[in-house]
């Protein structure tokens, strides 16, 4: 399960670790598998993720 | 006619520590009442809902299920959002009764529409299943009291919370007579209300990407909901008023303001007058900045008085 808190740089991360936890993301958020009250961070930690991808 | 509220202090005790679907959000609502345009309300305690209610919407078991779960001291943790206190049944069966009696009072012509102030929300309990702060769906259960009760043939419910209700969806999924529209921000919690889910025909999902502002909503309004609503043609408009779609919530990343809340209600309300006497009764669902979520409701309470006049 992916923690926001200790969610590795996005600077650090290569094209493919960003994609690969970007699509883990989607699918968790289509499947519901996510808490009410933390799936805005998560969304966030994907859109993130989503604009690191666009801009490597 | 007036606009009826609806709340009780047993729906203030329900509370989930650590929860943003707080005690402190019927506080903050409470207090932007008290104001003097606010006093032609009719003031009322919720009564409680039987069984016969719940069941209306959950099948025969799944309250005496909720009831056992309830500890005596305590916590017991339903899912990851959802946790019940001591109070928390009582103060359920308080906001599934603030329903029943709204659409009593207003399909009665007893008031011309009404606001439920309640919590637990209700629109993401399923049948079968609690879950994301909700225990009884409380728009489903007014809805189909309507129709057991007072003979309305047609439904609707219209919901504007930032958050899907796949509990709402759920239950009317494959009953025609029962309208379900929604707006919300997708994808995000519970992860349904594709535009693709569409039920017996009855169901209108439209979802809004993250950032969407006020121009967005009205667009599905006008573009989608309000001409499926026309189609449709209700007896009875029920709102699941969640308020966690403006731009100040921390749970989600839409951007309305408090006046685009004024815009959907007053559209609801004209709607209302045209096809079904005017005929609204509102309930509280999400909204978790509390100072937005006040101005929202007294905004939404305050077009609900103005209609009724
Ligand atoms: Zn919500």
């Amino acid at each position: 399960m992916t923690n926001d808190a200790n969610a590795p740089d996005l600077k650090a991360m290569s094209f493919e670790q960003s994609l690969s936890e970007l699509e883990e993301i989607v699918s968790r958020l289509e499947q519901g598998d996510v808490e009410l009250e933390r799936s805005i961070t998560i969304y966030e930690r994907g859109e993130a993720l989503r604009k690191h991808c666009d801009d490597l | 006619m007036t606009t009826l509220l609806l709340s009780h202090q047993i729906c203030v005790r329900h509370e989930m520590p650590g929860s943003p679907e707080s005690p402190s959000r019927l506080e903050a609502i409470e207090q932007a009442l008290q104001s003097e345009q606010f006093s032609p309300l009719q003031r009322e305690d919720c009564p409680t809902a039987l069984k016969h209610h719940i069941a209306l919407a959950h099948g025969g078991d799944y309250i005496d299920e909720i009831r056992d779960l309830t500890p005596e001291s305590g916590y017991f943790r339903v899912d990851g959002d959802t946790t019940l206190c001591p109070h928390s049944y009582e103060a359920a069966l308080k906001a599934a009764g603030g329903a029943i009696r709204a659409v009593d009072a207003v399909m009665s012509g007893e008031v011309a529409n009404a606001f439920c102030a309640v919590r637990p929300p209700g629109h993401h309990a399923t049948k079968h299943q609690a879950m994301g702060f909700c225990l009884f769906n409380n728009a489903a259960i007014a809805a189909l009291h309507a129709r057991q009760q007072h003979g309305a043939e047609r439904l609707a419910v219209i919901d504007f919370d930032v958050h899907h209700g796949n509990g709402t969806q759920d239950i009317f999924w494959d009953q025609p007579d029962m309208f379900y529209g929604s707006t919300h921000q997708m994808p995000l919690y519970p992860g349904s209300g594709a535009v693709s889910e569409t039920g017996a025909g009855n169901i209108v999902n439209t979802p809004l990407q993250s950032g969407a502002d006020g121009s967005k909503i009205k667009e599905a309004f006008n573009d989608r909901l309000l001409p499926a609503l026309h189609n449709f043609s209700p007896d009875l408009v029920v709102i699941s008023a969640g308020f966690d779609a403006h731009i100040d919530d921390p749970l989600a990343g839409l951007r309305l303001t408090t006046d685009d809340f004024r815009w959907l209600t007053l559209k609801l309300a004209e709607f209302s007058d045209h096809h079904c006497d005017g005929r609204i009764v509102s309930l509280l669902e999400g909204g978790y900045d509390l100072r937005a979520l006040g101005d929202c409701v007294a905004t939404h309470v305050d077009v609900l008085l103005d209609a009724g006049l």
